[in-house]
């Protein structure tokens, strides 16, 4: 059935049937039955008389004087697999040529269209490639990105990993699921992103704010994860990956299957297991540091030339214990664990994971439509529901144990539409319009005073883009970009808390009734409209290209950012949102210099932005609550009234030999107040590089050695604080240098990769081969333990 | 061109049809939240000194106040008796004392001396763990001669050990961490 479709008729309306005479008339029409239309200009060609033809636009051709026997036709089309047929005339019936159309030019049309395509015409992309993803792909999202050049990942422990961009995330760095922002990851530090790697088939980067069609507010990029587009033919792809890690006695069980028709008809699954124990470091155990995962997808849809179609559903869940050690009560917790080289908990290994525990878990359906039209003309339309769930269970007492002390609810509903017109006197321009329907729920029977409170959230963009294209050469991208962000929540305020801030003077309006537990329950209605714009340039020079962007950021404060009210108990901090914040806003730079042929590449970016009140968490003037007598740090959301950010990203790669391959990635940034002070969490600077051996082209071996660098962050705010720490029967108040940055460290890691049998790959891997004993400045449990050790990863990998 | 134009045309009322229907579900209300009486803190904290000649007074530390000082009479040894309140409702204390007691195995009283001449032993009617371990709800005092210093008490959640004589040899966490100075006299 399909095989029919995908090809050619030609159907023979007509011949003569005078024998021996050479007046047989052959009469045709071709079709390109993909999307049912007639193909015109086609070559058909009679071998034997050198007769030749080109259908006309219904498609049709007519040969005259042909003899009886056997002639041998020749179809010929740009679009198509040029196909001989022979036919023997006079023809008694109908006949039909099957010919097949040229896969690739298909393909071209419907495959690379989304695959090799950038997402904007000017901006600074990288990608991971298939061999990156392959890696990673039983490991989290967040180390498969640090590979890029000006990524790095925030840390919680070993397995709560979360990417940054040029030393911004949470709602500065834009995670996009096929068209669709995630909404989880304004949460925090300590939240990953739900995305399985496994079931990730492109994975890009475009830095800085160019990417207006995501959003207007990202000062560190968009990280954009987007499904294949499937090959046009009849196969069932996949592979059953499992694997063994000596960290954790972790292991893993990963699928994924995809079955694809000729007719561009497909659908397909990915499902991944992971399950590892507690984690090690070269000295000592890291208890509770085990970890779960489950995640499932399921997808069907059809390509075609002229229109597409895909539905999806994820499912992630995820299990992480939190490092024992790192459960404090208090400030002098975190002074006793920052003078002891060890954790000051360890417990016998486990493969149990024991509060305190985060367990998240998202649903996430899609829809989406594309629409090609004639010149280049698309539109597309996508809705997406995710549902996010988040809890956190601690250490509590009695029936409390079991329960959760944070249980979030974030559902989100969005739909959005591009559309993109013809190229006209080398203008092209592009919009699309989103809107989004967000509802926030804080389960209040876990007991624990809401750290984000219920609202709902109304957000409406709009954006336009033009782009001129003058020449091959050179390329101009303006795009504007509007947003209406409202939202409305409801939250209770601790009076006490309410009338110290002097939110009774300013905000009094908004009570809406006085609870008895001594507290105020408030509405807040905050509106924001935002305008952000980006100007980008690519001038393509000999043997490079040169890229500049521009971007006018606007940023509204997020609701953790306004209402954080609660504790951490994992550092010992009371995070405070403030409801005076308002937007932050400001201007990026990149520049790019890029020579992608030849044996030597490179991309060197270098990015400022400066950003006025900006919103950062940092300690606030007491520093501790005082009124818990100083058990908890406490951070408060503030404004600084202008920051600046440089730094610079270098890609590099020179292809030693046949053999040899060498890699780097590097990158530093800078984030200063204008008055030089550093903020806190700034990546440091550090250094990826490759070396990578294959003795033959023939043999599928792959050595690799890997090295990582990183250096001592040395620009840091100081937020020490004094401890009177109980010595020997005595009282002596200390320092308690939290502020002060791991030292540099170096790993090592190796790999091979070979195929084990015909259809199976194996790989071994090694990581921090030599057992080093690092901490990780952006691991937030760093006061508490360092990194992991080595580990020794074995996978075996079926491929059909 | 005119096809054109009614295929967009057609797109555009698609997507507005759809937007509208959106819109329809939109709920606009929500319900209001239910106010939430936190009831694990710790925010107040008595000490029940019961001297030698049978006199008791209660010294507590309420959350934002600074600790009261213990007096004790010298050469002598007092009972002392602990206690963990949450007073977040004044009209509803919760004895959080009886939790700890419940969960003996996962809780433990850590005390530390400076400068008094003071020793702190668990008394014989204190309340014991599965394993038989004092847990230091109830303690005896041994006052030396006359001197001053402070004595610190922890409430320790799932120490990691019960031995030692640093609060860092006990792992676990500190739910509260009290200094109240002490003269003996």
């Amino acid at each position: 059935m399909f095989k029919r479709l995908l090809l050619l008729y030609v159907i023979c309306l007509y011949q003569g049937l005078y024998s021996q005479k050479c007046e047989y008339v052959l009469f045709g029409e071709v079709f390109d039955v993909h999307e049912n239309l007639a193909l015109e200009q086609v070559k058909v060609t009679v071998v034997e008389t050198n007769q030749q033809l080109s259908t006309n636009a219904e498609g049709k051709f007519l040969f005259r004087e042909l003899c009886k026997g056997q002639y041998t036709l020749l179809f010929e089309h740009p679009d198509c697999v040029s196909v001989t047929q022979k036919q023997t005339l006079p023809v008694t019936s109908l006949k039909r040529y099957f010919l097949e159309h040229h896969i690739n030019e298909l393909e071209e049309i419907i495959v690379s269209e989304t695959s090799e395509k950038n997402t904007t015409k000017t901006g600074i992309e990288r990608r991971l490639t298939e061999g990156e993803i392959k890696r990673f792909r039983a490991q989290n999202l967040g180390d498969a990105l640090a590979q890029l050049s000006g990524v790095s990942s925030i840390k919680t422990g070993n397995a709560i990993v979360k990417p940054m961009v040029h030393g911004v995330t949470g709602s500065r760095l834009a995670i996009v699921n096929d068209g669709i922002r995630l909404q989880d990851h304004e949460w925090g530090a300590d939240h990953a992103p739900s995305i399985d790697v496994n079931a990730a088939d492109q994975v890009q980067l475009i830095k800085g704010a160019s990417a207006l069609k995501y959003g207007g507010d990202v000062l560190g990029g968009v990280l954009e994860i987007t499904p294949k587009t499937h090959r046009l033919k009849d196969s069932l792809i996949g592979a059953l990956t499992t694997g063994y890690s000596s960290q954790g006695q972790g292991g893993y069980l990963l699928t994924n299957l995809t079955k694809t028709y000729t007719s561009g008809a497909f659908f397909g699954g990915a499902t991944s297991i992971k399950n590892a124990g507690d984690f090690s470091h070269p000295d000592y155990a890291l208890s509770n540091t085990g970890n779960r995962e489950q995640h499932a997808q399921v997808f069907f849809g059809r390509n075609k030339i002229t229109k597409k179609w895909r539905v999806d559903y994820r499912f992630y869940q995820k299990e992480a214990g939190i490092l024992s050690s790192a459960h404090v009560g208090t400030v002098g917790d975190i002074a006793r664990a920052l003078e002891s080289d060890q954790p000051l908990s360890t417990l016998p290994w486990t493969r149990r994971i024991n509060n305190p525990r985060q367990q998240t878990t998202h649903h996430n359906v899609s829809f989406r439509y594309d629409r090609r039209l004639e010149n280049q003309v698309k539109w597309d339309l996508l809705y997406t529901y995710q549902s996010n769930n988040r809890k956190e269970f601690d250490i509590r007492r009695g029936e409390y144990n079991d329960r959760a002390a944070l249980d979030i609810l974030l559902q989100s509903h969005d739909l959005v539409t591009n559309y993109q017109t013809a190229a006209k006197n080398d203008f092209q321009w592009s919009t699309g319009f989103s809107a989004q329907l967000q509802d926030n729920f804080s389960d209040p029977s876990t007991g624990v005073r809401r750290l984000i409170p219920d609202y709902l959230r109304y957000k409406f963009g709009l954006y336009w883009i033009n782009q001129y294209v003058p020449s091959n050469d050179f390329t101009a991208e303006l795009g504007l970009r509007f947003d209406y962000d409202y939202l409305d929540t409801q939250k209770f305020y601790k009076i006490a808390i309410w009338n110290d801030r002097g939110y009774n003077q300013d905000f009094a309006s908004t009570i809406v009734s006085t609870g008895n537990a001594g507290n105020y329950l408030t509405r807040q209605i905050k509106k924001f409209a935002n305008f952000s714009a980006s100007l980008g340039v690519k001038q393509k020079l000999d043997k490079g290209t040169v890229r500049v962007n521009l971007g006018y950021i606007t940023r509204a404060p997020n609701p953790a950012e306004l209402f954080s009210d609660g504790l951490h108990h994992a550092l010992a901090t009371i995070e405070l949102g403030d409801l005076r914040l308002t937007q932050e806003r400001g201007l990026k730079a990149l520049l790019s210099i890029e020579k992608q042929t030849g044996v030597f590449t490179y991309a060197l970016t270098g990015h400022y932005s400066s950003i006025a009140d900006y919103i950062v968490l940092q300690p606030g003037e007491a520093g501790f609550d005082q009124a818990r007598n100083s058990a908890f740090l406490v951070r408060e959301y503030v404004q600084l009234p202008r920051v600046n950010t440089q730094g610079i990203d270098l890609d590099l790669s020179y292809q030693i030999s046949s053999q040899f391959q060498y890699k780097t990635t590097a990158s530093w940034v800078s984030i200063k107040t204008a008055e030089g002070t550093p903020l806190i969490d700034v990546p440091p600077l550090n250094v990826n590089q490759e070396l990578q051996f294959r003795p033959t082209k023939e043999k599928p071996l792959r050595l690799s050695l890997r090295n990582q660098f990183v250096a001592q962050q040395k620009q840091v705010p100081d937020f020490n604080f004094e401890y009177n720490f109980f010595e020997d029967g005595n009282i002596s108040s200390r320092l308690v240098d939290i502020s002060t940055a791991p030292k540099a460290y170096h790993l090592m890691d190796f790999s091979i990769e070979t195929k084990a049998w015909d259809r199976v790959d194996i790989s071994l891997t090694a990581e921090n081969i030599f057992n080093i004993d690092y901490r990780n400045y952006l691991n937030r449990l760093r006061y508490f333990a360092g990194e992991t050790g080595r580990n020794i990863r074995l996978e075996l990998s079926y491929i059909f | 061109m005119k096809n054109f134009i009614q295929t967009t045309y057609t797109h555009i009322s698609h997507t507005a049809t759809v937007f509208a229907l959106t819109l329809l579900f939109i709920q606009c209300k929500k319900d209001s939240p239910e106010e939430i009486n936190e009831e694990e803190v710790i925010n107040s904290v008595t000490l029940t000194v019961t001297a030698a000649d049978g006199s008791s007074n209660d010294y507590t530390w309420n959350e934002g106040e600074s600790e009261p000082t213990i007096t004790l009479a010298a050469n002598t040894t007092s009972n002392v008796s602990i206690h963990f309140y949450d007073a977040s409702d004044a009209s509803d204390v919760e004895d959080i004392t009886e939790e700890v007691i419940e969960e003996a195995d996962e809780h433990f009283v850590f005390y530390q001396i400076s400068s008094a001449s003071l020793s702190i032993a668990a008394a014989s009617n204190d309340v014991e763990d599965s394993d038989g371990t004092s847990i230091n709800l109830k303690t005896e005092w041994t006052a030396a001669g006359a001197s001053t210093g402070t004595v610190r008490v922890y409430l320790i959640h799932e120490p990691t050990s019960k031995t030692g004589t640093s609060r860092g040899e006990l792992g676990g966490s500190t739910d509260i961490e009290l200094d109240f100075p002490v003269t003996i006299q």
